[in-house]
């Protein structure tokens, strides 16, 4: 019941919207506006799913028979927590953009929250989904409604960063559907058996597929290239459902259907760690805070997508490294949407006493996605730890190398706090959406992620709770000294470009040494050059196949005409009946010579 | 509602079938005579038969899909050769899409000819093109089929030639040549048949005889197989037999729409499914070695088809290129043999049919109202028509097989249905043809919704949400008789889509017809 509330109300609201559409514009506007304001309220049957909806119990189940190829829903112990965060991420971009004076809201507000409606529905829908066709469902919808919030400023950047997301958007849902059919054929319908089913028949193919379709949506290197052009190019709001969310759909759907295997494993942990340090390179150059931003998702997917490859390569550390990619999704999504929510929030309140909250609050944020002791990213970062405590890298321990993550953060959360306190600053506003959205996330991400880990995740090998980190010196350290070392790469950073030792290209305040979508502009040309290539040759064999019709049909009607001419003049000879006869018996035989051949051995 | 229905004597259950056909006989004859000007009474006749005929269709479901009635009438035609007329669950399936398909294209048709000339040419035309159709559907032996197929060509060439212009007489006579060819082979095809095993009467598992026939003279029914599903292929838009569909388009919007969706090429590849399942049966047919020949040339027409809808600029053009791939999809799932991918294949007859409709009823609209032919000047139409838009959006969805429309349930049916076969490979099939279906889909989609029209300034579009209450610059209203009819289809896109497991929802159906076939 109540979690088909939580996908019912939202496209009930999104259906309204629409309607409303159809009046006349006054009372469309009118109407628009009210609905817009109840928006955020459709988040709520999901909250009070997640807090209710305990794994196991009759609320946290729902089967339609009716629907598709039979529909399950069911709350488990991953749905809940990405449920929560889900909700409160969407239900804060919703405020920011609907509790607003109406000369500071954005044009087509009323668009923009029904797109994030739809997204929302599709998001936790693939949270929701017990089965695999429900789970394409809920991918699919909000994969393509994302496209709207994408584009919704109409600039020519966005409608690049539009057209790269769909091109890459329909990739992935076609691999996808391509997975979840091999995987359904094996007898993994129910999302319950779908690791095993893929593990038994096309696995390779299965894990390859599953790779691409959902490492797009994760921003797996190199398939992140749309994401540092579409999550800048969003309205803030939506950037923050993007980078927080929706981006965890990719988990999500690697930690229901992957199979396990060794190859996968070190395949998809190679790419993860690629993602996780070269991200940090790219994005330091960069100018727009919402691209830094947008690299230090890249970064910190790829930090849990090498929990996810641990639990390939490791079966029996599974359980335990998908507790931890959870756990640090909750953390990274509510401390990265506060940081998205924070940038408009800046520009409009960073002055007086309001200033000094502001500082406060993405300092937290930002904080805790770099890892500092006792915020959620600390919590993460030692859950993650722990999991994968044990597992070689080339020679390295695994868990020496993914705190260095935390140096990469701070290096580019460093940058952004320099480009973004440089940044103009608005006319101040009075307290509306937009803040109380944003403190909402902050305060959130202070307390969440914690109850989170200690009372609904529980390590399926052990059967507890996971441990909670005691704050002894060592853990202090644990968290303290990757920080450390990203403030003093960066203060050397920031003395050599002071004294003029880093190169022009590095400094320039005009374009960043590297474009945002990075490998894109080599994927692009190398696809423009394809594309010229392969178009010239289909047009040569369109005008083969063209001069080749036409040789024919000039053929057949010179036959014709042939064939016209010779039965004109035969008729002209047939006169008399004596060559008729001829003709006809001519003929007859041919035919009995015919039938004797076709049928001959069998009469 | 249908509980009246569902107590149908039993002695009137065979009357039915003919009923169904002279329905719309009688519509013809009755309209052909009418005046130009009696717009009212052609409406009414038009109407009354074709929501009696779908009346008729829903109170047959029960009792054929359930308590297993066939209904059957038959009446002597040729020595020797009767008329068969029998409603089976695939019959009836056929017969319910098109009778549904006929009385939305029919409210869509009088609107959009409204104040043309020879609507009641049209309309008699229209009305024995669809008693062609239900007769090809109730036929219960070959030579039934054979009569109502040359009907359809013959009846269809008048409403593909309706507006006269060079460019449609052309197209109807490059149309009649590739059917009568066509026709001409099936005509070939059943006498042969004929001579050997005397009347075809369609039976499930393949008609008596035939199997015989496989089994001692495979040569003979090698060429036979040929000639009949060669024949059908014409209609069926089988490549390299699929020349005059493109053409074709020339016609008015709601004739390519029933030609698209439910007459000319639905009943080319119903027949094959026949020919496959209730002439020769799978077991004959695969004992031929042709299934596997058909399933890839089925599969190159799906991808030939989407490849060349791809190069089209012009709406309609694009629409018809899409509907040669996609009717391949039925054969494709039929050629596989086994119950999934058949039950892919079936459903997709209903799913694409109520899906191209759609396409073609917001085309029409499209050209109407604000005279947009080609994909271009589609720009910004969203915000113009979006109750149209928005209908092509869900066919356009439909036709990529996202979820959740009625194209997901067909695509998703047929991928299982491909890996449970012994080609597996279909899979990559379907899924290239997805790929190219979002290529040439999408990109209508985001002119639509997202791109700013070409010939309105930015001033107008500005003042579009401006708080004046005066009606909206932009918007256009579009006849109600035209947007109804492609809202209701794009509604029932979506609700065969979502709700696919319910009772009698298309894909049970399309399920119990392959159980017993291949059950």
């Amino acid at each position: 019941m109540l979690i088909a509330l939580s996908l019912l109300t939202p496209l009930a609201l999104v259906l309204a919207l629409g309607l409303a559409g159809l009046l006349r514009p006054l009372t469309k506007f009118t109407i628009r506006r009210r609905l817009t304001l109840f928006a955020p309220l459709a988040v709520v049957p999901a909250v009070l799913l997640a807090l209710l909806g305990n794994p196991g119990s009759a609320t946290a189940a729902l089967e339609v028979p009716w629907m598709l190829f039979g529909a399950h829903f069911a709350v488990d112990l991953y749905a809940r927590p990405l449920l929560l965060i889900a909700a409160l991420l969407y239900g804060a971009a919703l405020l920011a953009i609907s509790w607003i004076k109406l000369r500071d809201a954005e044009r087509g507000s009323s668009a923009l929250s029904a797109f994030l409606l739809l997204s929302f529905t599709g998001n936790i829908g693939t949270y929701l989904a017990a089965d695999a066709a429900s789970f394409y469902l809920g991918f699919a919808l909000m994969s393509f409604s994302a496209a709207g919030l994408v584009i919704h400023y109409r600039t020519p950047a966005a409608r690049r960063a539009t057209r790269v997301y769909l091109v890459m958007s329909v990739l992935s849902e076609t691999a996808i559907l391509a997975a979840l059919i091999l995987v359904a054929s094996g007898g993994g319908f129910l999302l319950t058996d779908a690791p095993a089913a893929a593990g038994t028949a096309h696995t390779g193919l299965i894990q390859g597929l599953l790779f691409f379709g959902f490492g797009v949506k994760a921003g797996t290197v190199p398939l992140h290239v749309w994401l540092p052009l579409a999550h800048p190019a969003a309205p803030p709001a939506a950037s923050a459902v993007l980078s927080g969310a929706m981006v965890k759909a990719g988990l999500i759907g690697w930690l229901r259907f992957l199979p396990e295997g060794e190859t996968a494993g070190a395949v998809l942990l190679t790419l993860a760690l690629i993602g996780a340090f070269a991200a940090v390179l790219v994005g330091v150059v960069q100018h727009d805070p919402k691209v830094i931003l947008a690299y230090s998702t890249i970064s910190q997917m790829g930090f849990i997508t090498a929990l996810v490859a641990v639990g390939l390569l490791v079966p029996e550390l599974r359980g335990a490294t998908s507790a931890a990619a959870v756990i640090y999704a909750v953390h990274h999504g509510l401390a990265k949407g506060a940081l998205f929510l924070g940038v408009p929030v800046v520009k409009h309140y960073a002055r007086g006493r309001t200033g000094i909250l502001v500082l406060l609050g993405m300092l937290g944020a930002g904080l805790a996605v770099a890892g500092a002791p006792l915020t959620s990213g600390a919590f993460g970062k030692y859950v993650s730890k722990e999991a994968v405590s044990g597992i070689e890298v080339l020679g390295v321990g695994l868990d020496q190398l993914l705190p260095l993550v935390a140096t990469g953060s701070t290096l580019l959360l460093l940058r952004f706090a320099a480009v973004i306190s440089s940044a103009d600053r608005d006319p101040r506003r009075r307290a509306d959406g937009e803040l109380l959205s944003w403190l909402g996330v902050c305060a959130a991400g202070i307390v969440v992620p914690w109850v989170i880990g200690a009372r609904w995740i529980t390590d399926p090998v052990q059967d507890e709770g996971v441990a909670v980190p005691s704050w002894d010196p060592g853990t202090l350290w644990d968290a303290t000294w990757p920080i450390l070392l990203g403030i003093i790469l960066a203060a050397m950073v920031w003395v050599a470009a002071r004294r003029g030792l880093l190169p022009g290209r590095l400094t320039s305040q005009e374009a960043p040494v590297v474009q945002p979508g990075d490998l894109l502009l080599a994927e692009e040309s190398l696809l423009r050059r394809v594309g010229s290539g392969g178009g010239a040759a289909l047009d040569a064999a369109h005008g083969f196949t063209g001069s080749a019709a036409g040789r024919w049909s000039d053929r057949w009607s010179a036959a014709a005409q042939r064939g016209r001419r010779g039965v004109s003049w035969a008729e002209a000879r047939l006169g008399g009946w004596e060559s008729t006869g001829l003709v006809l018996v001519v003929l007859l035989t041919g035919v009995v010579l015919a039938t004797m051949l076709l049928l001959g051995g069998n009469s | 509602m249908v509980t009246w229905l569902e107590q149908i004597p039993g002695e009137l259950l065979p009357a039915i079938p003919l009923v169904m056909v002279l329905l719309s006989l009688t519509a013809a004859v009755a309209i052909f005579p009418l005046p130009e000007n009696s717009v009212k009474l052609r409406a009414g006749i038009n109407l009354t038969a074709a929501a009696t005929k779908v009346l008729l269709i829903i109170a047959l479901v029960p009792a054929v899909v359930a308590d297993g009635a066939r209904p059957e009438f038959s009446a002597p035609f040729l020595p020797g050769i009767d008329l068969v007329l029998r409603v089976d669950p695939l019959a009836l399936f056929f017969a319910g899409l098109s009778s549904l398909l006929w009385l939305l294209t029919t409210i869509y048709a009088l609107g959009y000819l409204r104040g043309s000339k020879n609507k009641s040419r049209f309309f008699g035309f229209f009305s024995l093109c669809v008693t062609a159709t239900v007769g090809i559907s109730f036929s219960g032996n070959l030579i039934t089929f054979l009569v109502f197929y040359e009907l359809l060509t013959v009846v269809t060439y008048p409403l593909v030639a309706h507006w006269g212009t060079p460019a449609s007489l052309r197209a109807a006579r490059i149309y009649l040549r590739y059917a009568l060819g066509g026709g001409l082979a099936v005509l070939i095809g059943v006498v042969w048949l004929s001579m050997y095993v005397g009347p075809v009467d369609f039976a499930e598992g393949g008609a008596e005889g035939v199997t015989e026939l496989v089994a001692s003279n495979p040569v003979p029914a090698l060429l036979i197989f040929v000639l009949l599903v060669g024949g059908l292929g014409v209609k069926a838009a089988l490549f390299p037999l699929h020349g005059w569909l493109p053409l074709a388009m020339v016609a008015p919007a709601p004739v390519s729409a029933l030609l698209h969706a439910v007459a000319v090429v639905k009943a080319g590849v119903f027949g094959i499914v026949r020919v496959l399942h209730d002439v020769f049966g799978v077991e004959a047919a695969a004992e031929l070695g042709v299934l596997t020949p058909l399933l890839v040339l089925a599969a190159f027409t799906i991808l030939y088809g989407s490849y060349q809808a791809l190069r089209q600029q012009e709406i309609k053009k694009r629409l018809a290129y899409s509907t040669i791939s996609q009717v391949s999809y039925v054969v494709l799932g039929v050629a596989m043999v086994n119950v999934l991918a058949t039950t892919g294949g079936i459903v997709h007859l209903v799913h694409q049919g109520i899906m191209k409709v759609t396409l073609f009823f917001c085309a029409g609209l499209f050209a109407e109202v604000i005279r947009a032919h080609t994909v271009s000047q589609l720009r910004g139409a969203g915000r113009r028509m979006p109750l149209t838009s928005a209908a092509f959006t869900v066919g356009a969805f439909g036709m990529i097989g996202l979820p959740p429309t009625a194209g997901f349930i067909s695509k998703w049916q047929l991928g299982t249905g491909a890996l449970a076969s012994e080609h597996p490979w279909v899979l990559w099939v379907l899924v290239g043809s997805s790929l190219l279906n979002a290529a040439y889909f999408l990109p209508v989609v985001y002119a639509l919704w997202f791109a700013d029209p070409e010939d309105v300034d930015p001033e107008t579009l500005a003042s579009g949400d401006a708080a004046s209450d005066a009606a909206d610059p932009l918007r256009v209203r579009e006849p109600k008789s035209l947007l109804v009819p492609a809202l209701i289809t794009a509604g029932l896109t979506l609700f065969v889509g979502i709700a696919a497991s319910l009772a009698f929802a298309p894909l049970q159906v399309a399920r119990f017809i392959a159980e017993g076939v291949l059950g």
